[in-house]
């Protein structure tokens, strides 16, 4: 059975959609994450399954990256057995999971996230959506070479990473299978 | 005043700290950066990698020589250091907005989207310049004056809230995102050790460790994003806190090892 509904907050431009079927529960984020969201509003009772669509989100500040954490260890005490996954990431998260250690749960799977490009040429920006399972059964080169053939839809030059190229091969090799 | 300049790969320790020094370096990692001014007292931490590495250092030499003309001219101060007076300032600056509430805060924030956004049109670097604005507002707005409440040797007596002063400039190239409180209250050494450990250990760590206050999340959010920081504290009178992006060339966004820090701290 699927139920759905609408957490609005302090802030009318973030609210939460959230949409419950059997155990699991998908919810879409709207908006920024800063000092004013409330997370607390989701009911997770009786769910084993938490899906994070972080579609919608287009800021997040220190403030928010706290309420975020400290919402997330809360959830991780009192529901340890609920798993966690995050649909398409785009990059203001992508970057916060990158650099802020345990701003998710270890045993998060992310399925899919949006790589950040650009064209030097053309000086546009270009973001890509990247479905993450795919890319785990890839080698280094493989993958390498995957990231860097994206080519600009307007003067088919090859696009850039726009992330730091270290930290994004981290972020992906965590995910790859030991 | 003679300059003393230190090369930082050949750098031991023998007891002599970095104050007022100008150190330079190479591909150097934010973490190495932190420690040169956290733990060595470097005042200056340039690295031969940074495309701007002559500016840099002309900048440096202001900050220790003229260190009241930074105060004054900060944007000229760090965009044409060549060229520091009244006029170059006011040519620079594209923003201002004094504040001293939440509120005003917020209202600035958009305000500084609303200007830049009908010339940037990247939104992820509109996204980090509202994110450096937003922290460093934050800093003047809860940090600066919680510091100087906690040091009131009479705590019964209310703290008045001063205003401060959010400011924006720019070249085509680079822009300066500042802030100026009159508390003059900051201990960057403090705040910059806070941010070394967020990179070295984990933001996760130190959050849960400090609760809500001091973990240098909001500075260690900027650090990520800029490719300068400038720390300038009066004690007791402002402190003036500025970060620059880079612009131009885009890939100078995406460079992890050739970032700047400089401090002047009483």
């Amino acid at each position: 059975m699927k139920s759905s509904e609408k957490n609005q907050n302090d802030d009318p431009r973030f609210y939460m959609e959230s949409e419950a079927s059997g155990t699991v529960l998908k919810v879409k984020f709207n908006g920024g994450i800063t000092e004013t969201i409330h997370l607390e509003t989701l009911n997770l009772k009786e769910k084993t399954e938490l899906v994070l669509n972080f579609n919608g989100i287009n800021y997040i500040n220190s403030a928010g990256t706290r309420r975020w954490m400290f919402w997330m260890w809360n959830i991780e005490k009192e529901l340890p057995d609920l798993k966690f996954s995050i649909e398409k990431c785009p990059t203001v998260m992508l970057r916060q999971i990158m650099g802020v250690a345990h701003f998710v749960p270890k045993t998060t799977q992310i399925k899919s996230f949006y790589a950040p490009f650009y064209c030097e040429a053309c000086d546009e920006d270009i973001s890509r959506l990247f479905e993450v399972k795919p890319l785990l059964n890839l080698d280094d080169q493989s993958f390498s070479k995957t990231i860097s053939s994206q080519s600009c839809p307007k003067c088919q030059g090859s696009l850039t990473l726009g992330l730091v190229p270290e930290q994004f091969n981290k972020f992906v090799n965590s995910y790859k299978p030991d | 005043m003679s300059l003393n300049i230190v090369e930082l790969d050949k750098f031991l320790f023998n007891g002599d700290y970095g104050l007022n020094k100008i150190g330079i370096g190479d591909k150097l990692s934010s973490e190495r950066l932190l420690n040169f001014a956290v733990k060595y007292r470097f005042s200056h931490i340039l690295q031969r990698s940074s495309t701007d590495h002559e500016k840099q250092y002309l900048t440096s030499r202001i900050m220790l020589e003229q260190p009241d003309l930074f105060f004054k001219h900060p944007l000229s101060s760090i965009l044409d250091p060549e060229n520091i007076k009244a006029s170059n300032e006011k040519k620079l600056s594209l923003f201002e907005i004094k504040f001293k509430t939440a509120q005003e805060k917020n209202m600035g924030l958009e305000a500084v989207v609303d200007k830049l956004q009908k010339t940037i049109k990247d939104q992820i670097l509109l996204s980090d310049i509202k994110l450096a604005a937003d922290e460093l507002m934050c800093n003047a707005l809860f940090n600066a004056p919680y510091i100087v409440d906690r040091e009131l040797p009479d705590k019964s007596k209310s703290r008045k809230v001063k205003n401060a002063q959010l400011f924006i400039g720019a070249t085509p190239g680079e822009l300066v995102i500042g802030c100026e409180d009159n508390y003059g209250s900051l201990d960057v050494v403090k705040l910059l050790a806070r941010v070394r450990d967020c990179f070295s250990r984990s933001v996760g760590a130190g959050i849960s460790n400090l609760g809500n206050y001091g973990a240098g999340l909001g500075t260690f959010m900027i650090f990520s994003v800029c490719s300068s920081m400038y720390f300038a504290v009066d004690k007791n009178e402002h402190t003036l806190v500025c970060c620059s992006i880079q612009l131009r060339p885009r890939r100078e966004r995406y460079r992890a090892f050739s970032k700047t820090l400089h401090l002047i701290v009483p």
